[in-house]
């Protein structure tokens, strides 16, 4: 058996749902994965077969993510902005329920569309990916101390982008799921 | 590790994302307890990470495109002398593959859009999009048995998974002030690839329907609304952003407008 081959293919599915997380559009996410596989097999033997490949399939897409899909897409809202400033300021009764509105996860949703690309990375490979803050420093290639920073940046603009319907009451017929 | 591996509010992070040991754990619930600004933050990001998850986590169960699967046989990396090639030659096949995929994808989505128009020369275009919605309402509107394919009792369920299979964020109106209780909804199949038909019913029996696909222009745009007949069946419909969508029934038309227009204020 191949090790290498077999744990790149094991990888596809958490590498296809990191990179539709990161540009949100199925056939770009795709073409993201793709290039990273290429430019693994590629670069095979720099691979020292010590630390654990997915971490470094994910390095490689990180970095295909950094130098060629960089923001060139115009903001893919797809919710007119007014929406979100419609809904009323209602103190809030309902932070133990999991049920996570839908409102939120639209807001959501947006703000992290809408975050830097290196915030957006580190979050999502920790937050998403299940990854240690150690594993992500070394696939980001930066000190954990910034990994860190970027972390707190990225929770914080989400807090305020999901403010407004974080905060929101839901109504007793619910409207948003 | 020292014991100030993290400092601050990093410690907080770090509780929240399981980097902790049992110990810096209980010290972190402990200072919770006292300081509800910090729990409240931790609470928010642990709300983050669920949702997050809710939004993305899916897309690692889709099966994977056939065209990912590594080509290759384990021989062909065997030698160091013979790797270059064929690696090279590898990945010239898998370009070569990917690029017969795409070609053949755009080929065969011209081949199959060239028949539709053929055949149905109304259908195709962008101006006729209410027309399958239409044809979606007349099919399942009159069902006894199985009108939605979920029910509204799967409300959460419902929207979760047609946001994903339409990759838009998707909210269900409520439209209960203008006599309209929710059903369900379905996923269906449309030119732009997968719709979604949300059903709401009168007290007199009643039914309505909301169509939502992807839109044809890249536009992304927002129209006006616009109105179409066929029969005793209205439809008002508009794009807004990558969405189409159309409200459809049996009704008059200002009373199919005013519902439309709570549509729109609540999408």
């Amino acid at each position: 058996m191949d090790e290498f081959l077999d744990q790149l293919t094991k990888s596809i599915p958490f590498l296809r749902r990191y990179a539709y997380a990161l540009v949100k559009d199925s056939s770009k996410a795709d073409d993201l994965v793709q290039d990273c596989l290429e430019r693994s097999l590629a670069k095979r033997d720099q691979w020292k077969g010590d630390g654990s490949l997915k971490s470094w399939l994910y390095r490689i897409l990180s970095n295909i993510h950094l130098n060629h899909y960089r923001q060139n897409q115009t903001n893919p809202l797809h919710f007119p902005a007014e929406l979100t400033e419609r809904t009323p300021l209602v103190p809030d009764t309902d932070t133990t329920s999991h049920q996570l509105s839908h409102l939120y996860l639209r807001d959501l949703d947006k703000g992290i569309t809408q975050l830097p690309d290196e915030q957006k990375q580190v979050l999502l490979l920790i937050a998403l990916e299940g990854l240690s803050y150690s594993e992500v420093s070394a696939i980001t290639q930066v000190p954990l101390g910034t990994v860190m920073s970027r972390l707190s940046r990225a929770r914080e603009t989400l807090r305020k982008s999901t403010a407004i319907s974080s905060s929101k009451k839901v109504p007793p017929i619910r409207r948003i799921k | 590790m020292s014991r100030n591996r993290f400092e601050g509010s990093e410690l907080l992070h770090a509780y929240v994302d399981g980097e902790l040991k049992p110990e810096e754990r209980l010290r972190v619930e402990q200072w919770l307890e006292t300081h509800p600004d910090d729990a409240r933050r931790v609470t928010e990001w642990q709300k983050q990470n669920q949702g997050i998850n809710n939004l993305f986590a899916p897309k690692a169960d889709e099966p994977i495109p056939e065209y990912f699967s590594p080509p290759s046989k384990p021989q062909h990396i065997l030698s160091d002398n013979r790797t270059s090639a064929s690696i090279l030659s590898r990945i010239a096949a898998s370009f070569l593959i990917l690029a017969i995929g795409i070609a053949g994808g755009w080929f065969g989505r011209d081949y199959l859009k060239n028949i539709t128009i053929d055949r149905t020369a109304t259908i195709a275009t962008k101006q006729n999009f209410p027309q399958p919605a239409m044809e979606a309402h007349w099919i399942y509107t009159p069902e006894v048995r199985h009108p939605v394919e979920v029910e509204k009792n799967e409300q959460d369920h419902l929207a979760k998974w047609l946001s994903y299979r339409l990759e838009t964020p998707l909210t269900i109106p409520d439209l209960s002030a203008q006599g309209f209780d929710l059903m369900g909804g379905r996923l269906l199949p449309s030119q732009t690839g997968p719709a979604a038909q949300f059903m709401y019913e009168s007290k007199a029996g009643s039914r309505i329907t909301l169509y939502l696909t992807k839109s044809f222009n890249d536009e992304k745009g927002e129209t006006g609304f616009q109105f179409k007949q066929a029969e005793s069946t209205r439809a008002f419909y508009w794009y807004n952003g990558a969405l189409g969508y159309a409200v459809i029934g049996d009704i008059k038309r200002n009373e199919l407008l005013e519902i439309v227009n709570d549509v729109y204020q609540q999408l």
